[in-house]
């Protein structure tokens, strides 16, 4: 079963309790193993349940009323997390660990979805998967995830920070002032750190 | 570009960006100096920024919008 603990010595009061096991995570966990088989349609079920339960669990997380308990996510999110991270047993050491392995698996999912509507739309042979809301996002700023992507790799090289800023604002959408908490630096600095990525970013895709 | 690059190039692009456009030539050529490298990829990127709009500013995810449970997304994509 999950072993998810917030370690964070700020906010932890004690060990936490296992989550309860809900109804969903056996559907949760077949689409998982689905997914992982090439079913590419899994994934697409998949997505909006991360996409929601990542952004539930990280607004509760960042509710000052629930900063001092643990962290207790969903068995849902326990099982996707888990499942995504090669079924190996995850402790949360701090915030920033949670945000940096949600924002990552955000990724690699969007991404993921990204590039296989490219190769749908390339008439490959598979199928247009229902995008989701995040995806009309990217269409209507006329986004390359997949170009996105990589030059996020390059610039995690040059400034592995800069990288996870762009993760915690634009993958899951933390504020400033979140993303500054989390990373435990100033929110100006995550200003000036987020111009020069966006910037080097957008310069790299031009 | 690597790392030590980055760091200089930096520590040039973001204190200009603070100032009026008009005068980022010259501050440009002052915090360069004779590096050559540093200030083409420094001008570029000043360059950039007059196009960079609104790039990637609105997240994927909206945390702060409301969103229906979770169970009843599953709900939708399962039955």
């Amino acid at each position: 079963m999950t072993n998810l603990q917030s370690n964070d010595s700020k906010d932890a009061t004690g060990p936490l309790t296992e989550p309860p096991v809900t109804d969903h995570s056996h559907e949760v966990t077949l689409l998982l193993l689905q997914w992982s088989d090439g079913d590419k349609e899994a994934l697409s079920q998949l997505m909006p349940l991360v996409c929601r339960e990542l952004r539930n669990l990280a607004k509760n997380y960042l509710d000052k009323e629930n900063r001092a308990h643990t962290l207790q996510p969903t068995a849902l999110v326990n099982e996707v997390y888990l499942r995504l991270h090669d079924r190996r047993t995850v402790s949360w050491k701090n915030s920033a660990h949670f945000f940096g392995f949600a924002a990552t698996t955000m990724r690699r999912i969007l991404v993921d979805h990204a590039r296989s509507h490219r190769r749908a739309k390339r008439g490959d042979g598979i199928r247009p998967m229902p995008l989701d809301e995040s995806l009309d996002l990217i269409q209507e700023q006329n986004l390359d995830l997949v170009k996105l992507d990589d030059a996020l790799n390059l610039l995690a090289e040059m400034d592995p920070r800069q990288a996870q800023i762009v993760e915690l604002r634009f993958f899951v959408g933390l504020t400033v002032e979140e993303t500054a908490a989390v990373l435990e630096i100033s929110p100006p600095t995550v200003k000036r750190e987020w111009r020069m990525a966006r910037l080097w970013l957008f310069r790299e895709l031009s | 570009m690597n790392s030590k690059m980055w760091q200089r190039v930096k520590c040039v692009v973001d204190p200009i960006l603070e100032c009026d456009r008009q005068s980022w030539p010259l501050l440009l050529v002052e915090s360069c100096g004779d590096d050559v490298d540093v200030f083409l990829q420094a001008s570029s990127l000043l360059e950039a920024s007059q196009r960079l709009g609104s790039f990637i500013e609105r997240p994927l995810i909206d945390l702060h919008a409301p969103s229906p449970r979770a169970s009843e997304i599953l709900r939708q994509h399962l039955v």
